[in-house]
């Protein structure tokens, strides 16, 4: 919509006068589907998680009757605690590996890679669109007792005690969803790399900085955010995954998702699951809350 | 010349601080850089490709344990998978799904792209962050979320379920695509249109729709192998019949047989297939802007660039 | 006043020893060529740049001029020739080590660092002590009349004042040599002129050789002391502003400093030459075959006055502007059409006009290119 165009009464240039609303209306008109599709997809089925968590499951079904008790047993049961625990180390552990990787990756392609960077960003990401169960699966076979590694391991002359701490641990959880999690910390990564213009690289050294320095003291404090964003979405990714566990987490890779997937399916205790839902989404939101809030603060500092 | 400013006492005439040596010293680290460069990104690709070649690999082998060494070469994996019947349903619903799913998702996500573009209201940046959530959230999020409201509202998981899950997360990306491609287009060719007398609706078809035609089609390719690949979301909202993943997600969950990797083979290589596509209508798309933008009015930027 | 024009041949052959210090920069034969492209960017070029000079390197975009500054401040290395800075060749030494400071054309200030940070920084870099970076990166403010501006970000500046701020972060280190990277080329006409006339009196106060690259004439000619004027990678003449606009070297360099009447001519004489139906003295001796010659629009004079001129023609005014200060009148001479600027006229279009100029004003100027 343009701007108004002036009285067309006056002027027998206009042939079709528009009708006076102010033009917040049209503008609020014009977004309703947007916001129609964010209440019925996103706001609705949260709010309506939420809702459930503190409803009661009784023999399968889920009755609407307000309680905190799918909480209070959440919260003192052991086995939540550790599974909590489990998850957040795991979750920081590789999105943190990812982050460094991936942050490595972009600064060598962006740096040194000059008109072919785009072509080895794209090789980076390309895995991204390749079947997620596929590429989990593939690390059971890698990993596997009788895996690939091991049997590479094997054919080295190493014996069976280098070959069994991969599967079903969580080293191999963590090799998995470090994997998984690159390419999307390198997407924000590697966005806040490229962005950081040339020029101000060339003033750095003109004032006499060294390589170290100008990466210290201005391609580091530009990018970190971008870093930090690529964190939190492979963490968030990560924290909330449940198909990986199955495939190569075993018993001591179960992490919370697993517990929703038991609570929604065998377990049919869809409003413990939804409690599980809810901590998962809070443990998400806060650590986006915290990130968002350093990079504040630090762009407030000098 | 040695004027009171100037003056820096101790200080050699010469304008260069250190010898010569800094220059060799400088060019050997640069190639020190370049080889561990080179090393660090060939490990990293490494890594990211291995489980794809792998499970390629043992698509092929005629091992029934998937360890080394290969025993021989077969293609009875694949033969097996055809004669699936149970696995050929999965993929003709995953098919359909998709289908479904991303038609949705073009004309959502193209309306979005264009509200995005034209529409600026305070706290458009929260309502765009919202729309994204699916595509960035973890995918149990959005299986749960909508699977409690379906239950309320008393609809059975099935297609609708399925279909309306992938369409949450494939909008966004055919949004954020369409969005790239506005960002570069020329918003004064639609004045020029309305000015020559052509409505809101003529203006979108004959200006608006044909300029970001193949950004739209390399974007739905791209939310078609997301749906195909589709397992976090989907393994909630899925009913009795399975889809692709959902189904090759229980082959391997309970009880494993060889022939999921020559299907995930040519799952994998479907969809860098279409990837492939897409990238080269992206490719296409991009150069016509900026050929677009060449002959358009010329930017004012007056600075030289060399 | 012709013998003085240095061409770029007599540059390149003087040599370092003549004077106790050798010049702070000296380009010799520098070449660059880009990977990827046919023509060189940089060609031949040879320069020298004594202390305390304010020197320009003129030309067009694409002539080379950003490039042959990029080379002495250490951003790129020639592909051939020598770049010395105070007689020590520097091939391979990088930015950070040469004492030579750049301003930026779009400023180059780190959006996220503020204007006392900016300007610290080169002094951090070199580890001067804490207790000195303060007050010099006051001193280096109060020098740009920034000295109130020290805790902003560089977003929350206008244009010139961020212009100031790098002007600072430039000077704050004492460098040797300042290089200026069109520093006015993003400043509107009114701010250009205050950032000039900044420019001249800190150059004169610090005394420091400035390097100032630029595709504005007018610029070059009011600040230099010497200006270099480039073309296609290549230098056509070093000179003081008054060599270049009134003892042009090349035909290109008449063109492109000023307005100029460039007439194609013939030998005729020692020093006279004859182009279409006019025959005319020139300043210099005319070389042999066809070449051109250069008469500025306000060399020449109408009336009474064009009568005692050693060229003498009679014209055929075809138009007349008022430019403020001068009327610009084009006079159609036998085939040649002449454009002049006079303080005073009175005619009209069609007006039958005495048109003469001096011997003096008649520069012979190379043909360029073949």
């Amino acid at each position: 919509m343009t701007a108004a165009v002036g009285s067309p009464a006056t002027s027998g240039i206009a042939t079709r006068p528009r009708t006076g609303l102010p033009a917040w209306v049209g503008r609020t008109f014009q977004l309703a589907p947007a916001l129609v599709w964010i209440a019925v997809l996103v706001l609705v089925p949260n709010l309506f998680l939420l809702l459930y968590s503190f409803w009661t499951s009784s023999y399968g079904v889920v009755v609407p009757e307000l309680t905190t008790a799918n909480y209070t047993a959440l919260f003192s049961s052991e086995v939540f605690w550790i599974l909590l625990r489990r998850t957040l180390v795991i979750a920081l552990v590789s999105a943190a590996l990812a982050t460094v990787i991936a942050y490595a990756a972009a600064y060598v392609i962006v740096r040194r890679f000059g008109r072919y960077k785009l072509l080895a960003a794209l090789l980076i990401l390309i895995p991204l669109w390749v079947s997620y169960l596929m590429r989990v699966f593939a690390w059971k076979i890698i990993l596997g007792d009788n895996g690939f590694l091991a049997g590479v391991l094997r054919t080295l002359g190493f014996g069976p005690d280098a070959t069994s701490l991969f599967l079903y641990s969580q080293t191999s959880m963590i090799i998995t969803l470090t994997y998984v999690a690159i390419p999307y910390a390198f997407l924000s990564t590697y966005t806040a790399l490229e962005r950081v213009p040339p020029h101000l690289l060339e003033a750095a050294a003109d004032c006499g900085a060294g390589a170290w320095t100008r990466f210290r003291t201005v391609i580091l404090p530009l990018t970190r955010p971008g870093a930090a964003v690529g964190f939190a979405i492979a963490f968030v990714l990560v924290f909330g995954d449940y198909v990986t566990p199955a495939m190569v987490g075993g018993l001591d890779g179960t992490m919370l998702g697993t517990l929703v997937l038991q609570q929604f399916g065998p377990g049919s205790d869809w409003a413990g699951g939804s409690a599980v839902g809810i901590t998962i989404i809070a443990t998400g939101l806060l650590l986006l809350a915290v990130i968002s809030l350093f990079t504040r603060l630090e762009a407030r500092l000098d | 010349m040695t004027s009171g400013i100037l003056s820096r006492p101790g200080r050699a005439p010469s304008i260069t601080r250190p010898d010569r040596t800094t220059a060799t010293r400088s060019k050997l680290w640069g190639r020190v850089g370049t080889t561990v460069a080179v090393v660090f990104l060939g490990l990293l690709f490494l890594y990211l490709y291995a489980p794809l070649l792998v499970t390629m690999l043992f698509s092929f082998a005629s091992n029934k344990v998937q360890t080394l060494p290969i025993e021989g070469f077969t293609w009875s994996w694949y033969g097996a998978l055809f004669a699936d019947a149970q696995m050929l349903d999965a993929i003709r619903y995953s098919l359909l799904v998709a289908v479904v799913s991303v038609s949705i998702s073009a004309v959502a996500g193209l309306g979005f792209a264009l509200l995005a573009q034209r529409v600026k209201v305070r706290g458009g940046g929260v309502i765009s962050a919202l729309s994204a959530a699916p595509m960035v959230a973890p995918g149990m999020v959005l299986g749960i979320s909508l699977l409690v409201v379906f239950n309320l509202i008393g609809v059975q998981p099935g297609f609708l379920t399925i279909a309306v899950g992938h369409a949450a997360f494939v909008t966004p990306l055919v949004s954020f695509v369409i969005q790239q491609r506005l960002k570069v287009a020329d918003l004064s060719l639609e004045d020029a249109s309305r000015d020559l007398g052509a409505g809101p609706l003529r203006t979108f078809w004959h200006v608006t729709l044909p300029g970001v035609r193949v950004a739209l089609l390399a974007a739905c390719l791209l939310g078609f192998t997301l749906s195909m690949d589709e397992i976090a979301v989907t393994y909630f909202l899925a009913g009795t019949q399975p889809t692709l993943p959902v189904y090759v997600w229980g082959l391997v969950r309970f009880g494993f047989t060889p022939e999921v990797n020559a299907a995930f083979t040519l799952i994998g290589g479907g969809s860098l297939l279409l990837l492939a596509l897409a990238g080269v209508l992206m490719l296409v798309s991009a150069r016509r802007a900026r050929r677009q933008q060449a002959t358009g009015a010329p930017s004012d930027r007056t600075a030289e660039q060399l | 006043m012709p013998a003085e024009t240095i061409s770029p041949a007599e540059a390149q052959s003087t040599p370092e020893a003549a004077g106790a210090s050798p010049p702070v920069v000296e380009l010799r034969q520098v070449r660059k060529v880009y990977p990827g492209t046919a023509h060189p960017a940089v060609d031949d070029v040879s320069i020298i740049i004594n202390e305390g000079e304010f020197f320009s390197i003129l030309g067009s975009s694409g002539s080379g001029k950003t490039t042959t500054l990029r080379m002495i401040a250490g951003f790129e290395q020639p592909t051939g020739g020598q770049v010395l800075l105070s007689g020590v060749d520097v091939s391979g030494v990088p930015a950070n080590h040469r004492d030579v400071n750049t301003v930026f054309q779009n400023y180059a200030l780190f959006p996220h660092m503020k204007v006392r940070a900016n300007v610290a920084y080169p002094l951090k870099m070199k580890r001067v002590s804490r207790a000195e970076i303060g007050p010099r990166v006051q001193e280096a403010l109060e020098r740009v009349d920034m000295a109130s501006y020290a805790d902003r970000l560089p977003h929350q500046l206008s244009g010139g004042q961020r212009q100031r701020i790098a002007l600072a972060r430039a000077l704050v280190g004492r460098p040797r040599l300042l290089l200026l990277d069109e520093p006015l080329g993003a400043l509107d006409f009114k701010l250009r002129e205050s950032m000039l006339g900044l420019l001249k009196r800190l150059q004169r106060e610090v005394g420091i050789t400035f390097v100032y690259v630029t595709h504005d004439q007018g610029e070059a000619l009011a600040m230099s002391d010497k200006v270099a004027v480039m073309s296609k990678g290549r230098v056509e003449q070093i000179g003081t502003p008054q060599e270049i606009y009134r003892v042009p070297a090349t035909s290109f360099v008449a063109g492109f400093i000023g307005k100029t009447n460039l007439l194609r001519c013939q030998a005729a004489g020692p020093t006279s030459a004859r182009s279409g139906s006019m025959r005319f003295a020139t300043s210099s001796a005319c070389s042999q075959g066809t070449f051109s010659v250069s008469v500025r629009p306000e060399a020449i004079v109408v009336g009474d006055d064009a009568r005692s001129c050693a060229n003498h023609f009679s014209g055929v005014v075809d138009d007349v502007a008022f430019l403020g200060h001068v009327y610009e009148l084009q006079a159609v001479v036998g085939d040649q059409r002449l454009t002049l600027r006079v303080d005073e006229f009175n005619g009209a279009r069609g007006d039958v006009i005495d048109i003469g100029w001096s011997a003096e004003a008649t520069v012979v100027v190379e043909e360029a290119g073949p």
